[in-house]
């Protein structure tokens, strides 16, 4: 027995060692066709507008990296805001960089309403103390923060009639590329600070600082006085509130400045006597008018006692690229406030774009009798309401603010503490404003090349009765046709 | 190849003759209907959306038990029924390859699930004689979500058939099939429900997420990655179907 059972044993040992020698080189064949599929691949983007595609700009760029760089999604898609409407184009987005840049692109998802923890630790890493749905980037020790809402161009004309915001185009690659632009390049943009005439000081304007180190750009002084012109690497220019009037040259300097494509950021102290500076503001089109920003109260517990309310409460305007975004946000102006006369023709003979960016509630008028405001009133002809007292100017843009190129661009508010940062901690909107003008101003994304995508929607307007003719067809006729033939099938086996 | 197609179309008579197969189909299109007038009355309702019906129509959940669901149903029988009314045993002995026998029943099983998503292609065409519109933003998110339905079709009806060639009972079958298939499905949930895992286990749990991979084709954007995976994983759980029905055999 035991002779006729040992090639029977040896036969098997040999069928279940070549079973097993199989099993391994298919396991190995399948790890290895997967491993290779894994990491060399292709992608066909059949989308109707090519929106998951990524332009040669942006795949050129990535190119460029030297070592990884991080992106941070950090947004809750359950946020209240328009970030939340850019959030899955923007996951779509990164994870075609993702592709696109495999072991140079590290992208991070934080949901801070879902990993606070996380959150936390992610603001300390990128110095980002905003609660808005954004991109934190790093590249080495550089570092970027770009708000999910700045990524998309909103449709807000239906606000008015309770309609959400539609979101009309995606730019978050034209942002991103941009925002890959300034971090591969060491330098920093330059936004100088005219010092000399009384301005807001350094101390002052901490947070606004803050945001412009994040922004990978560097805040520096400008006596203007000593100087024959801007610095050629100034990106931006910003005067805020100066008390003293500008020397003739200084106002040189500056036209010559906004002439040659300059980005000026202004902020208007109304108390001070400045002709030299609305000299500079009178060709854009821009007129401070001589008046106060107020409105009246009757306090309902003293009747009669009428108290005159100098903080200026406003909105910003959604027709400008700046503003778009910042939605029901309130601006707060609690200085002096004066309003801004926009003049069209003026703007046009200098081919200036002019747009008005911050109005004062509807309460609130500029009135010109502000010297004596014992029996103040609004006169109609005389004092202005409703006061723009925000606005911008672009010179060689065009009316679609999204397809103009390199212009000189310039930003008024026509009060002086409106950054302050005892302001700002009160009325983060403000600061939102500034961020979202300097973007504006400081915004290289034009110069990419890489053309936001178009969103297309898909309406539908179908009546009861065509509804109903779907639920018949696809609910009775198509299930009835197949229970029927199933039954002609049955007869015709049991016959 | 003429055994072979004699094998298949005994499968596929097989299957067409039994009342089963228009009891599945009956309510796999009930599902498919429901799921599709879910669709369209919900973008109807939501103004403006950004999806167009065919890819909302894809990634719904209704969609997803829908599709899940009659793949243990088509393949429970394939051997286990062959197995227990001891006909296998007639089939080993035919002058045919056990390869041709697999393939065979593969096959005929992949035909009936054809034939099962076939007739959605049908609601589009309802819905554009009805609307006027297209249902889809591109013919490319027609291919791709047809493309992805049948690469996971394949997969999932070769576990369907693994399961089957495992035991002679049918039920049993159908059980191993679904929890199998179910976990697979739900593996590439992972990274969603657990957002903190590290990059390599998103990336890896997002290669096997075949809701990821709808989601994807359906949008239009097609990659050979999740080809390569559903090709191979077919292939390899063929083998393993193969290497069990051949140990069935010998124990025969």
């Amino acid at each position: 027995m035991a002779r006729k059972s040992t090639p029977t044993s040896f036969s098997r040992a040999g069928i279940s060692f070549n079973l097993l020698l199989q099993s391994v080189c298919v396991v190995f064949l399948f790890v290895a066709a997967n491993y290779i599929g894994f990491h060399y691949y292709k992608r066909w983007d059949l989308s109707r507008s090519q929106k998951f595609s990524l332009s040669e700009q942006t795949k050129q760029v990535i190119r460029e990296f030297s070592q990884p760089i991080k992106i941070v999604l950090y947004s809750s898609p359950t946020d209240q805001g328009l970030g939340t409407m850019v959030h899955a184009d923007t996951q779509s987005l990164l994870k075609e960089l993702e592709f696109s840049g495999r072991r140079k692109i590290e992208v991070e998802t934080i949901d801070p309403s879902r990993e606070p923890g996380r959150a936390r630790e992610a603001q300390a890493e990128f110095a980002f103390e905003g609660a808005e749905s954004s991109l934190l980037l790093a590249y080495g020790d550089r570092k970027k923060t770009i708000p999910l809402a700045e990524l998309g161009d909103f449709d807000l004309s239906g606000l008015e009639i309770g309609d959400p915001p539609r979101l009309v185009a995606f730019k978050g690659e034209a942002a991103l590329t941009a925002a890959f632009i300034e971090l591969l390049d060491p330098e920093k943009s330059k936004v100088y600070f005219v010092t000399g005439h009384g301005e807001r000081e350094a101390k002052d304007l901490q947070l606004l600082l803050e945001f412009l180190d994040r922004q990978n750009a560097e805040a520096m002084g400008l006596p203007l006085l000593s100087m024959l012109a801007v610095p050629e690497d100034a990106d931006a220019v910003c005067l805020i509130a100066p008390r003293l009037d500008l020397a003739d040259g200084e106002l040189e300097v500056l036209k010559n400045y906004w002439d040659n494509g300059g980005r000026l950021f202004i902020l208007l102290d109304p108390d001070a006597d400045t002709p030299n500076l609305h000299k500079l503001l009178a060709p854009v089109g821009i007129i401070p008018r001589d008046d106060r920003v107020l409105r009246i109260f009757s306090s309902p517990t003293s009747p009669g006692t009428i108290n005159i309310i100098k903080v200026v409460v406003g909105g910003f305007l959604p027709d400008a690229a700046i503003t778009k975004r910042l939605g029901t946000v309130n601006a707060v102006l609690p200085e002096p406030t004066q309003s801004l006369a926009l003049e069209t023709r003026t703007a046009a003979r200098q081919d200036v774009q002019l747009r008005p960016l911050i109005q004062a509630g509807e309460l609130y008028w500029g009135e010109t009798r502000y010297e004596n405001l014992e029996e103040t009133a609004f006169d109609e002809g005389v004092d202005t309401q409703p006061a723009i007292v925000g606005a911008s100017a672009e010179k060689g843009g065009t009316a679609a603010e999204e397809t103009d190129v390199a212009t000189s661009r310039m930003v008024v508010v026509g009060s002086g503490g409106f950054l302050d940062d005892e302001v700002v901690r009160q009325a983060p909107g403000n600061l939102d404003f500034a961020i979202s003008a300097l973007n504006r101003l400081l915004d290289s994304s034009k110069r990419t090349g890489v053309v936001p995508k178009t969103i297309s929607n898909f309406a539908l307007n179908l009546t009861d009765s065509q509804m109903q003719r779907l639920g018949l067809y696809t609910l009775v006729v198509m299930p009835g046709l197949v229970a029927l033939f199933g039954l002609v099938v049955a007869i015709r086996r049991r016959a | 190849m003429r055994k072979f197609f004699t094998l298949w179309k005994r499968e596929v008579a097989m299957v067409f003759r039994s009342p089963a197969a228009y009891v599945i189909l009956f309510f796999f299109l009930l599902l498919t209907g429901f799921n599709f007038y879910q669709t369209v009355n919900l973008i109807n309702q939501s103004g403006m959306p950004r999806l167009s019906v065919l890819e909302v129509y894809f990634n719904t959940p209704y969609f997803w038990f829908g599709f899940v669901l009659p793949f243990p149903l088509i393949t429970m029988r394939l051997f286990a029924e062959e197995y227990k009314l001891g006909t296998i045993e007639a089939l080993m002995t035919a002058p045919v390859r056990d390869t041709q026998v697999l393939l065979a029943k593969y096959l005929g099983a992949l035909f009936f699930y054809v034939v099962l998503w076939a007739p959605t292609g049908l609601y589009f065409l309802i819905f554009w004689w009805q609307t006027g519109l297209s249902a889809g933003s591109s013919p490319g998110v027609f291919i791709g979500s047809y493309a992805m339905l049948l690469l996971l079709g394949m997969f999932y009806l070769a576990i369907g058939c693994l399961a089957s060639a495992l035991t002679r009972n049918q039920i049993v079958a159908a059980i191993i099939s679904f929890v199998a298939i179910s976990l697979l499905f739900f593996w590439g949930l992972y990274s969603l429900w657990f957002p903190n895992v590290s990059r390599l286990l998103r990336e890896f749990t997002e290669y096997f997420s075949p809701i990821a991979h709808m989601a994807s084709f359906s949008q239009g954007l097609l990659d050979t990655r999740p080809v390569v995976l559903y090709l191979s994983l077919t292939a390899l759980t063929l083998f393993f179907t193969f290497q069990v029905f051949q140990y069935r055999r010998w124990k025969v």
